[in-house]
């Protein structure tokens, strides 16, 4: 084996002070530079792997916002036409009723009106009638005073006589 | 017990009948006096109506109470008595818003009226 090593010019302690030293600096290398560096690389990757998680998921909570926005928006849409629609009845409705309202009242108004204007007049011609029935009373009066007693009660008198007759005889 | 206004009068009636004026005034006291103690004063009105009557009645004779514009002439009330037949307890009452002719209440049940009034009052109702 020796012989070996010589004829190919190898220098089995240096080999070994080689490889020991290898082995050392691969050691410090693997302790105090590669760790950390592979360990601030991961961090790093896991950083931009949160990074990227987070945007995505940011971008689907966004167009889930957006979405739920169109819905609510729609339904707002929708609702906001049931309420105007609803209001346009009810305000037609109402429009309806009060126009009818204001008719009868106009009605009621005009009927009150002639029925006052009506008993108006019929007051009038009952003052009237017994304004004129008093004066032709008192002038009948008047004239009938003037005559003489016989010729006013005579006929009248006869009629008493004669009702009285048939009355008494029953 | 309670009598009826019919029986007080037809008592008073009997109690009266034949009396002077003088004896007849005590008996009335005395007939106020019974009703104040039956407690029958309120049937005085009643009493007196039904005196009236039951008397008239007794006495075969007939109530005219006769309004007129002016006083009745006695041939008008020789014509009444002569219609009726009978002899009269006849009231005269002057009214002169009666304008003419005469109104007769025969028996308080009977009215007959003929009167200037009546026929002005007829005129207007059937003109209405």
């Amino acid at each position: 084996m020796n012989a070996l090593f010589e004829n190919f010019g190898v220098d089995w302690k240096l080999l070994l002070a080689q490889v020991v030293n290898f082995f050392i600096l691969f050691f410090i290398l693997r302790r105090y530079a590669y760790g950390p560096i592979v360990k601030v690389l991961k961090d790093r990757e896991r950083r931009i792997r949160k990074g990227l998680e987070d945007s995505a998921e940011a971008e689907r909570k966004l167009s889930e916002a957006e979405m739920l926005e169109d819905e609510i928006l729609k339904a707002a849409e929708k609702k906001s036409l049931g309420i105007v629609s609803h209001a346009e009845d009810i305000a037609s409705k109402k429009q309806v009723e009060l126009v009818e309202a204001a008719h009868r009242k106009a009605e009621q108004i005009i009927a009150s009106g002639q029925k006052k204007l009506h008993e108006e007049r019929e007051k009038q011609s009952e003052d009237v009638r017994r304004n004129a029935e008093e004066l032709v009373l008192l002038a009948t009066g008047k004239v009938l005073g003037k005559m003489e007693p016989t010729e006013r009660d005579r006929e009248l008198v006869a009629e008493a006589l004669r009702e009285l007759k048939t009355a008494a005889s029953k | 017990m309670k009598h009826s206004a019919r029986q007080y009068a037809e008592a008073l009636i009997d109690a009266l009948h034949g009396k002077e004026d003088k004896e007849r005034l005590a008996v009335l006291r005395r007939f106020v006096r019974l009703l104040r103690r039956k407690g029958d004063n309120r049937q005085l009105k009643r009493i007196a109506v039904q005196y009236e009557k039951y008397l008239l009645k007794r006495e075969k004779r007939v109530k005219l109470e006769v309004s007129s514009p002016e006083a009745l002439s006695d041939k008008t009330r020789k014509a009444l008595k002569e219609a009726v037949g009978k002899d009269l307890l006849l009231i005269e009452k002057i009214d002169p818003s009666l304008l003419a002719g005469i109104q007769i209440l025969l028996d308080d049940t009977v009215l007959i009226d003929a009167t200037g009034r009546r026929m002005l009052e007829t005129l207007f109702d059937t003109t209405k």
